[in-house]
Parts: structure tokens; sequence; C-alpha cells
């Protein structure tokens, strides 16, 4: 067939087929998933956000309660992981094209939304986060908006990058403490906000030394910060000078896990760290085995961490010691989520979508893939 | 062993680059400079070939009007197979390569794929793209560099090129503003193909010419219209890299008064 393609036709053949495979490398954007399914709770519910649709799932059985949209709406993706307000009537949810929507969390309907955030080409990577009826969007456009919960009416808004938007992009969940928003960015800074006016009140900055792409976590005095830099940052939460900071060997994607005096965070390298607050020394390690994005999270005795390779590990928590591990086949980027006894993972790549293990042993409950359509 | 040949030492160049234009020396528009002096530095060596396959079209050039080659053409007029086939043979006696006018253009696939890749990579917009670019980087990259800053004139070069103008606002398909890079590719990749591809000597080669010289601008075009427009600039920068370099050696050789000699002098048919 080759053999008799006319010479004079091959580079036509050739640039069709360079056009095509670059085409086919634009095109990566919502079915390409630009990012990791985001997760949430409210204690009956699980929401994955991942894709074309939000999902809500009985936590119990793993039974599909509702989708949202309906239907895919074209180039409308969710990845954000998802708010659930005060009350537990609503659910935030953030898209891929700048939008902010309010749900009926218990048949997602639609309560109001979605309100575009500045401009499509923008995304919402971050949770949303809820503080009493003021709900606070961190978007990659730089801003973090402040918004009316019940409403969605506009409150404030801080331009953390306003001058530039493409490298101080806000990918991380703003954290609220008090009257306190404390929001990190990629541009290596930690913004501190008045809840209410939304005025910063660390006028200068700290450079974190690298660019944070999770949110910080609060504890014991200290903002904890893991950046880009290679490093896990202490940061003392009045002042927001340096208290120590802990060297890893590759980035720190994911938040911290804090108890019991101890941050346990993963890097890219695929080593999962315990440190000790009071002084950032390291308590233990030990290699996962593959790339570590996610944050850990941390049950009195145990810490669960997955990575990258399909690997849901849990370890001891004062020795690091496995206690179990399992393999599913796809990559786990996501942050897992403990709720009560329940493990909740959900995978980027791989089916099924959600799989829920019992913490303690590390025994499957259920898992969850959507069916098609949904 | 795509990513460990092209990609990763094409991200690695450039973050090297910008590294050194931005964070170090304070230059705006770090990353377009990087992908300025990546594409010269790409050119310069690809240049023994680029300077062969000139001398190889100059050579195409001169045969062309050699009454050698006109009988040959006169006497399989009516039989273009045959033609074609004594040309292929004259070609090989002659050590001239009809298609080598296509090789610097087909050439410059394998690096536009890198290069598109790496600017995507480079230029992570999302957290799956950033995650992907984290693998890829040298460890003598700083990881303080990222994320990059993307602008570069009115340009994000992790975006399509279009320069927004007021009166167009309401024009379809223009409302997002003129494809300004794209047009200028068009038209560059044109002169450019123009100036390295031989005339028309007629069979196979002819067509493949003729093919490339109207497919190749809209191509490139196509891939500046909708592709990141540091691909784009990439393509003019290389685009009038290789007109200015043609134009030299095409002046050189003018300069010398005496033609390109055909090689294997010997093996012409008599006639």
């Amino acid at each position: 067939m080759i053999a008799k393609l006319p010479v004079s036709l091959l580079p036509t053949v050739v640039l069709f087929a360079a056009a095509l495979l670059l085409a086919g490398c634009a095109g990566a954007g919502v079915q390409g998933a630009s990012s990791w399914p985001g997760l949430a709770s409210d204690g009956d519910l699980a929401y994955v956000a991942y894709n074309q649709a939000v999902y809500a799932v009985n936590l119990e059985s793993g039974a599909l309660r509702w989708t949202y949209p309906v239907a895919a709406e074209r180039g409308r993706a969710f990845y954000a992981p998802p708010a659930v307000s005060a009350d537990g009537g609503l659910l935030f949810v953030g898209d891929f094209q700048n939008q902010i929507t309010a749900l009926d969390s218990a048949d997602g309907s639609v309560e109001w939304g979605p309100l575009q955030l500045s401009t499509p080409n923008q995304r919402i990577i971050g949770a949303p986060a809820v503080a009493d009826q003021t709900l606070l969007v961190a978007s990659s456009d730089g801003r973090l908006y402040a918004r009316d919960a019940s409403t969605g009416a506009g409150l404030w808004e801080f331009p953390a990058a306003e001058s530039d938007p493409l490298v101080g992009g806000l990918w991380s969940a703003p954290v609220v403490s008090g009257d306190r928003v404390f929001q990190s960015a990629l541009d290596h800074n930690l913004y501190v906000l008045d809840l209410t006016s939304g005025d910063l009140i660390w006028n200068d900055p700290p450079n974190l030394g690298g660019a944070v792409a999770d949110s910080p976590v609060l504890s014991d005095g200290l903002i904890l910060v893991g950046t880009f830099g290679n490093q896990l940052r202490a940061l003392d939460a009045e002042r927001g000078s340096i208290t120590w900071s802990f060297e890893v060997e590759n980035w720190v994607w994911g938040a911290p896990a804090v108890g019991d005096g101890v941050a346990y965070f993963g890097d890219l390298s695929g080593v999962l760290h315990a440190v000790t607050l009071d002084n950032g020394a390291e308590s233990w390690r030990t290699a996962i085995g593959s790339s570590i994005s996610a944050s850990p999270v941390f049950d009195q005795e145990r810490v669960f961490v997955v990575s990258e390779n399909g690997l849901v590990s849990a370890r001891a928590a004062s020795t690091g010691a496995e206690n179990w591990q399992r393999t599913l086949e796809g990559k786990l980027l996501s942050d897992p989520l403990l709720v009560g006894q329940t493990l909740l993972v959900a995978n980027t790549t791989g089916e099924p979508l959600l799989t829920a293990f019992l913490g303690e042993s590390g025994a499957t409950r259920w898992s969850f893939t959507p069916s098609e359509g949904q | 062993m795509w990513d460990t040949l092209i990609l990763n030492p094409m991200v690695n160049a450039l973050l090297f680059i910008y590294n050194l234009l931005g964070p170090q020396l304070g230059l705006a528009g770090a990353f377009g400079l990087a992908i300025i002096i990546f594409t010269i530095l790409i050119r310069l060596i690809t240049l023994p070939l680029t300077v062969k396959q000139q001398q190889s079209t100059q050579r195409m050039q001169e045969l062309q009007q050699d009454k050698r080659f006109l009988k040959l053409q006169e006497k399989n007029k009516g039989n273009k197979q045959k033609l074609q086939e004594e040309q292929m043979k004259l070609y090989r006696e002659l050590g001239i390569n009809p298609f080598s006018g296509c090789l610097p253009t087909v050439i410059q696939f394998p690096i536009i794929f890198g290069l598109y890749g790496a600017v995507i990579r480079a230029l992570a917009h999302a957290p799956v793209q950033l995650l992907e670019l984290s693998k890829h980087i040298y460890s003598a990259i700083p990881s303080a560099i990222i994320p990059l800053d993307s602008r570069f004139l009115w340009m994000d070069l992790g975006q399509p090129e279009r320069l927004p103008l007021s009166f167009l606002s309401g024009v379809p398909f223009l409302a997002q503003g003129l494809p300004v890079l794209a047009i200028i590719v068009v038209i560059t990749t044109y002169l450019q193909t123009k100036l390295t591809t031989p005339p028309s000597p007629g069979g196979q080669g002819a067509q493949m010419t003729q093919v490339m010289n109207v497919y190749m601008p809209l191509f490139l075009g196509y891939f500046a219209y909708s592709l990141a427009s540091g691909l784009a600039l990439y393509f003019l920068v290389s685009n009038l890299l290789g007109i200015a370099q043609a134009v030299v050696l095409k002046r050189m050789r003018s300069n010398r008064s005496q033609p390109v000699k055909i090689v294997n002098q010997k093996a012409l048919p008599k006639g």
C-alpha cells in the first residue's frame, strides 16, 4: 500500500500526519484530564469532581445519588474538590472555565450560578472554602474571590497576583482560621487577609522560596507549607517569620497532614516524611516507590498515603512501618479522604473512579465507576 | 527514547536560557527570548545540512539548463514513467538528490514536535502538565523558576497568538484579535520554501516541490494560528534565519564566478 503511494503525495501525507498529531497534542482539553479528581464529603455522601461532571455517591453503598450537570456541557470540566456549606445544604463546585456554582447537596439541582469569575480561560483548581456565610474561591487568575454563600453576590476580591496572573495563579484552597484567611500562591508567597474586608494583614507576604500548589496547614502556632523549592516550611502564624525549613529531594506538592505534633508529607521523589513540629527534625522517612503529589491523611494510629503508581498505603504513624498496602490500576494523584473509618481514594486515569477502603484493614468496601452517559 | 533524546534536552535548554535571562539578568519576556536563542542554536546545529541542501539545489538548477537534461525531456515526452526513470537514473549518476529541497523542511518536524512539547510542558497551566514538567527537569535547573513567566510582547506564549484590535471586535473570527504571527509565518514560510527549493524540473520531484511550496506555508500557518504562540515564534524566527541564510549563500555563490561543479562528470550520458 505504502509502496504504491505516489512520491509526489509523500510530503502531503507527512504534513497531514504532522497536523493531525499536533492538533491531537493541542486538544488535551477537557477529555485529556488536565487535573485530577477532587474529593469531598458531608458524612453521608461523597462528592467527586472529575472531568465533565460532579458525582454524589452514597457513602454507605457506593451507589450514585446524582450527577451535575445531568448532561455533559461542552468545554466544561470539574476538578476542584467541592465544598459543603456550614449547614450542609449547599455544595459549591468550581470548574475549569472559572465559574462557581452552588448546588442543592441533596439532589444536585442548581441553587445559584454558574457565576463567571473573570475570564473563562482561567480555572478554579483548589477547593472553595466556606466560613459562615462567606464563600471563598481562589482562581488561577491570581485572585481570591469572596461571595455571599447563599446568593453568590460579590463581597470582595483580593488580587494576589494582579500584575502577573500567569506566574501567580492561586491553585490551592484558602484556609480560614478565626477572622483570617490564609492563601498560598504559585508566585512563592503566602497571603494573609482579613476575612471580612479582604485587606492584606501581612503587608509584606513571606516568600517561601518556591511555588506553592496546595493549601497551608495551621497547627500549634505554625503555618506549614510545602513548596516546589523542595522544602516543607514552618512559619510563625502570627508574624510570618520562618521558624524552620525541612529539605527534601523533590517538590512538595501536597499539604502535610498533622497529628500528635508531627507533620506527615510526601514529595515527588516518592518519599513519605514525618517531621516533628517543635523543631523540624525528621522523625522517620520511608520510600513509597513513586511520586507523591497528594496530601496524606492521619487517623491517630495510621498515616494513609497514595502514590502516582496506584499504591494505597497505610503506615504506622509512630514508625512509618507498613500496616497494609493495596494497588489500583491507574494514577493516584488526588488527596485521599478519610470519613469515619472509610478511606476514599479517587483514581485519575483508571477505573474505578472512586474506591472506598476500610481504614483499619484495607479491605475494599465498594467502588464506583460512572456508567456511560453519567 | 523520544523524551530522553529530544524532549528533555529541549525542555531543559529552554529552562536554562530562561533562567539565565529572566531570574538571573532580570530581562522581561525571558521565555520568548529563550525560544529565539534556542531557535538560533538549532539553526546553527543544522547549518551544515542546510548548506549541503542548498548546494544540491544549485546543482539541480544548473542541471535543468543542461542540454542533455533537456534532451532527455524531449526524448521521453510522451512517456511520463520512462522520463521519471531516466531522470532518476541521471540524478543518481550525478550524485544529486532531487528531494533534497524538502530535507530542511522535513527535518524540522522532530524539532517542531519536540519544541511544541517543550513549550507546552514548560508553560504548564494546569496541574497535570506541571506534574509532568517536574519529571523532565534536570537537577541543575533551579526549581525556584517555576512557574515560568510566559508573557512576551503582547502574547502569552502558552496560548494561540492574537493581537487585540478594538476595531475588529465585531468582525467574525477576528473578535479575539488579529493572528499577526500566523500571517507572517505563512508569508515567511512561502518565501523560505521558494528560496530553498529548486525551480520545477518536471517529474515527481517537481510535483513534490510544488506541493511543498503550497502546503507547507498553509500547514505552518495553521499550526501558528491554532497552537501555542511559542511555537509560532519558533516558526517565525526559524523562517527569518532560513531566508537570511539562503540569501547569503546565494550571494556567496554568485560572487564566485565559476558555476558549481556537477560531480561525476564522466557519468553524464553522451549526446
